[in-house]
This record gives structure tokens, C-alpha cells and sequence, in this order.
């Protein structure tokens, strides 16, 4: 006779220990989510003064496109074409400028290692992707270091050039004084890195993502 | 006597389902409602533990004037004495007390906004999430540097390279790294107190004392003594600290509240159960009695089924608590304000013993005057009104 409430009390907490085992994720399944968590990537480098640096840059510039280019499939590219060791971006802010609706060029942004911190470039390219101006938008180097860089008949010496140019510190880039060369080196190498990663982007013809940052 | 007293509630199945569908349903609302509680508070303590510290001794004045002030990049017009740290640390409430210097140079025209604090050892036992994920867990000299994940990416350092800070000249080497935290510490550049006092030029000046207290209870009491420490104001995180106590105090309250009535509840519902047994079956009884029956079996058989229907009734509403406690717990996290993140449903087995013990106790206790009514029938009596 006890059977009859026994068993169904028994039947309950069956279910209940069910029912507890489903609701909880299993041990391995938790382990797992965090074995796929995302690795960080460097964070892209913003454009801080757009009207400012476009008055000095592309003086009838109507209007700026913010573009992103994702450059996770060309990494192998990338890492054939640059400098060994070079770091390889995930992602290249483009900004196409326009007259209008006339394309007048291409503004750039870029975060190098300088030998005190990061050095942030402007960079300004013509309609063929030629450098048509370099300016240094953040920098934290020492007084005589930052002197050097912002020297304007130095960063002149960067007009004109392409992702084909020969660039070397000291030959097609006059050379800078001692305490100054890690950053210059810095300089010279990551616009040309960013000028070849643009031309490739170009070459695969990578549609661009919407911006994803307000400008 | 446990199978006599089984076959007794069996035989008004209904009344014996209802009774005992009261009883876990009762059960389930105690035992959801302390591991809530339970899980709440540790939730609760978690939260507090990270954000690591309760209040902050700072400079007389407009604690927001001195806040804008440090935002701004300018000189503290008044600064804490580095005095006060000891003063600090000798109060019994006080766990930690670490001193602070923060400086902020804004110079928007370089697109920069640095944010320096000056630490010693002691800013460890307030910051709990302090890891490195590259380098030294401390400094390695005076000029040495740790950067906050954030600040470390965007100046692209790691430990080894070399830092240096164009406001004040100053040329630094970076020692690590920080986990990220979440918190404004990630944006942060960590040098030692005397390296920050130099190069703000404020020497035996602090921007703030950070206080982690032993107990978050001790909080007004403690107030009240650092309040009389020269030269600096306690800012306590009133409004927070404030609104988590007086929530954890009105849980804990309403908590006990409902359990007190769950328990009530079930009590009743055994106790109504049995009297009306016990009404029922008076002819039974007397006639158990008159063939020998002791008065202590007759009590026994009564308060047997009272522990048989708490017993079931308890063990079934632990059942759906644990069956159902998840999904009840998402169900009330979007109505709790400020739940803490993860599991406040905290199902421990303590509590669900603590639970099946104070259940099967009432409810057998609950039967007891039933039971001492049963035991009192008058054999001759009873048989003589029928």
C-alpha cells in the first residue's frame, strides 16, 4: 500500500535530478566556450582631426568615406611582400576623399612603434596612390627625436612615392641624427608597409565593410 | 507502525495528495527563497570584492573641484599628507589603505590624454584583478613602468621598451603589462608613488587614500573615526555601499518573511489534515484502544503519519526546486535590480538539509496535538456516542 505514494515520490525526484542535469551545462561544454574565446587585435588607429588635417591635405575636399578593409585573407600575401617580421594588420582604414563626387585621393591612418611609444601617421595619397603628404597626427618621442620626424623638408622627401618605390633610411629617405633613427626607421617602414597593404587590398579588390567607428 | 500509518493516508488519497502538494509547494518556496538569499549575498561580495576598495580619504575641499582638477592636468591646490596613510592603516575597521597620486596630462593639440598613477605594494590588496599578462607583476626600479592592456596597445609597448613622458621629461622602461579589467585602470600608466611625486613635482602629496575595509558592514563606524584625519575628507561609496546594504537588508527581511509564512503554511495544512483524521476516525481509535492499544501508540501512529506527509511533501518540493530552479532563476533575474552576474540561485547542500530538517520538524510537530487528541479518546465513551 505504501508503494503507491513510494514510487511516485520516488518517480519525482527522478525527474528532478533529470531535469537539474539538463538545465546545468556540462563541465567539458564550459571548458570549450573558453578555449574559442576571440584573441585581441590591435586596435585600429583613428582619424582624430578629419577637417583639420583635410584643409592642410586636400584643401577642396567637399567630404570624406570612411571605408574598412578586412585583410584577413591576404595575410599570406601580405607576409610574402613585407618586411619579415613586419606586423600584419587584420583591418586598413581608408578614407576616400572627394570633390563632390570627384575622387581626389586617399587619406590613411597608421599606428607605428616609435622607440618612446606609439606614433600615429596621416597619410595622403594622390588619385594613383602616390604619397602626396605625411603628417604625424600623435607622437609621445622626446623633443629632439619629434623634431627630426616633423622636420618638414624630411617628410617632403615622402611626396611622390609609391608601394614600388625603393625606400631606405639614409638613401631615397635622408638620413635623421642618431637618437632619432629608431623612430624615422619606424616612420619610413610603416608607410611603406601601409602604401604596399593598400595596393594589395586594391589588386584583390577587397570590398570594404561600413565604417566601424563613428568618424 | 511507519507501514500502518502509510496505509492510513492512503486511504483518503485526494486529501493526501492536496496535503502533501501543499507542503512541497511550501517547501519549494523556503528552499528557493534561501538559496536566492544565500546566492544573492555571495553574488553580492563578489561584486563588492572586485571593485576593491569602499571609500576614498581625499584632500579638503570640493571633492569634485580636486576631481576636475586632476582631469584637467592641474596642481592640486590641497593634497592629502603622506602622513595619513599610517593614521589610515591603524584603524581596526581598515583591511588595506594604499596610497595615490594621479595626474592627468591632456594635451588634445597631440591627440593625447595620459592618465599616470603613482602606486605602492600596498594598492595590490585593493586590486584584486591585478595580472600581468607580459612582464613583471611589479616594478623593477624606479623608472620602470606597468601599463594598463588598453594603454599598452595603443602605445604599442611591451615589457623591455622603453616610455617616456614629453610632459615631464621623464624616460621610463616598461615592466609589464596589466590583465584586462574592465576598469579605468586599463587606460592607466602605474609608476611608483615616489616616481609619480617627482615627476608632478609632488612630493609627500597624495591625490587619495584608497580604503578596502574588513568588513563592508563596519563602514559607518569607520567613517566616522577617518573623518578625523588631518588634512583629508572620507568619500565613501555612500550611494552604492547604501543601496546594496539596504537591498540586502530588505531581502534577508522579506526572505525570512515569506519562509516564516511557508513554513506556517505547511504547518497547517499537516495539522488541518490530521485533526480531520483524527475527527474522522474517533470510533477507530477508541476501538484500537479497548483492544489494547497504549495511549503512546495511538500518539505515535498520528504523529508517524504527520512525519510520513511532511516527509513526502518535503522531498517532492526539494525535487521541483532543484528541477526547476534554473528556469525560475532566469525568470526573476530580469525583475531583481542590480543582480549580480552568474548564478544567484545558489542550491547548496546545506540549505536543502537545512530545509528538509526544519520541514519534517514543523510538520511532525504540527501533528502533535492531533495526535495527543487521539491518544486522549475514551475507549467507552467513544463507542457509547455512536
Amino acid at each position: 500500500m505504501s508503494g503507491k505514494i513510494l514510487y511516485p515520490a520516488g518517480a519525482l525526484v527522478l525527474a528532478a535530478c533529470f531535469g537539474w542535469r539538463v538545465a546545468t551545462p556540462a563541465r567539458d561544454e564550459i571548458v570549450r566556450t573558453k578555449e574559442l574565446s576571440i584573441p585581441e587585435a590591435s586596435p585600429l588607429c583613428p582619424w582624430r582631426a578629419p577637417q583639420t588635417d583635410l584643409k592642410a591635405l586636400f584643401p577642396n575636399a567637399t567630404r570624406f568615406e570612411p571605408q574598412t578593409l578586412i585583410l584577413s585573407g591576404l595575410r599570406l600575401s601580405l607576409a610574402q611582400r613585407l618586411e619579415p617580421g613586419a606586423p600584419l594588420e587584420n583591418a586598413l582604414r581608408v578614407f576616400r576623399i572627394f570633390d563632390g563626387e570627384e575622387p581626389l585621393g586617399t587619406v590613411l591612418t597608421q599606428r607605428v612603434k616609435g622607440q618612446y611609444g606609439a606614433i600615429e601617421l596621416v597619410l595622403a595619397l594622390d588619385s594613383h596612390n602616390a604619397v602626396r603628404a605625411l603628417q604625424f597626427q600623435r607622437l609621445r618621442e622626446p623633443d629632439a627625436v619629434a623634431r627630426a620626424i616633423e622636420e618638414p623638408s624630411w617628410r617632403r622627401c615622402f611626396e611622390g612615392k609609391t608601394a614600388e618605390s625603393r625606400w631606405e633610411l639614409g638613401r631615397e629617405i635622408p638620413d635623421v641624427r642618431p637618437e632619432a633613427r629608431i623612430s624615422a626607421r619606424a616612420v619610413v617602414e610603416g608607410v611603406h608597409r601601409t602604401l604596399i597593404t593598400l595596393a594589395l587590398a586594391e589588386q584583390n579588390r577587397l570590398k570594404p565593410v561600413p565604417a566601424l567607428h563613428h568618424e | 507502525m511507519l507501514e500502518l500509518a502509510a496505509r492510513n493516508l492512503a486511504r483518503r488519497p485526494l486529501r493526501t495528495g492536496l496535503t502533501v502538494s501543499g507542503v512541497a509547494a511550501a517547501m519549494a518556496v523556503l528552499a528557493c527563497l534561501l538559496s536566492f538569499g544565500q546566492g544573492y549575498r555571495r553574488g553580492l561580495d563578489a561584486e563588492l570584492e572586485r571593485t576593491g576598495l569602499q571609500m576614498m580619504l581625499v584632500p579638503l575641499g570640493c571633492p569634485y573641484d580636486a576631481a576636475a582638477r586632476v582631469l584637467k592636468g592641474r596642481k592640486l591646490e590641497n593634497s592629502v599628507p603622506e602622513a595619513a596613510v599610517e593614521q589610515v592603516r591603524r584603524d581596526p575597521a581598515v583591511a588595506a589603505a594604499a596610497p595615490l597620486l594621479l595626474a592627468a596630462m591632456a594635451t588634445p593639440e597631440k591627440g593625447r590624454a595620459d592618465m599616470w598613477a603613482g602606486v605602492d605594494e600596498s594598492a595590490l590588496a585593493l586590486k584584486p584583478w591585478w595580472h600581468v599578462t607580459a612582464g613583471s607583476n611589479w616594478f623593477t626600479g624606479p623608472n620602470s613602468v606597468i601599463l594598463g592592456c588598453d594603454a599598452a596597445e595603443i602605445e604599442m609597448r611591451r615589457p623591455g621598451d622603453e616610455f617616456f613622458s614629453p610632459e615631464t621629461g621623464r624616460k621610463l622602461r616598461v615592466a609589464g603589462v596589466l590583465a584586462r579589467s574592465g576598469t579605468s585602470d586599463d587606460s592607466l600608466f602605474f609608476v611608483p608613488l615616489q616616481t609619480a611625486q617627482e615627476m608632478f613635482d609632488q612630493r609627500g602629496r597624495l591625490t587619495a587614500i584608497a580604503v578596502r575595509l574588513r568588513d563592508p558592514v563596519l563602514l559607518r563606524q569607520a567613517v566616522a573615526r577617518l573623518q578625523q584625519v588631518k588634512g583629508a575628507q572620507v568619500v565613501s561609496l555612500t550611494e552604492m555601499m547604501g543601496t546594496f546594504l539596504n537591498l540586502l537588508g530588505a531581502v534577508r527581511t522579506l526572505i525570512w518573511s515569506i519562509a516564516v509564512v511557508a513554513l506556517t503554511v505547511s504547518g497547517l495544512s499537516v495539522f488541518n489534515t490530521l485533526l480531520a483524521s483524527v475527527l474522522e476516525r474517533t470510533r477507530e481509535l477508541a476501538i484500537l484502544r479497548a483492544v489494547g492499544g497504549s495511549r503512546a501508540q495511538v500518539l505515535k501512529l498520528v504523529t508517524a503519519e504527520a512525519f510520513l506527509l511532511t516527509s513526502f511533501g518535503s522531498t517532492a518540493g526539494l525535487a521541483l526546486t532543484l528541477a526547476g530552479g534554473r528556469s525560475l532563476e532566469r525568470l526573476v533575474r530580469a525583475f531583481v535590480p542590480l543582480a549580480p552576474s552568474g548564478h544567484f540561485l545558489s542550491l547548496e547542500p546545506a540549505v536543502l538539509a537545512g530545509c528538509l530538517t526544519a520541514g519534517l520538524l514543523l510538520g511532525t510537530m504540527a501533528g502533535l496535538y492531533p495526535a495527543f487528541r487521539a491518544s486522549r479518546v475514551a475507549p467507552a465513551e467513544a463507542l457509547s456516542i455512536q
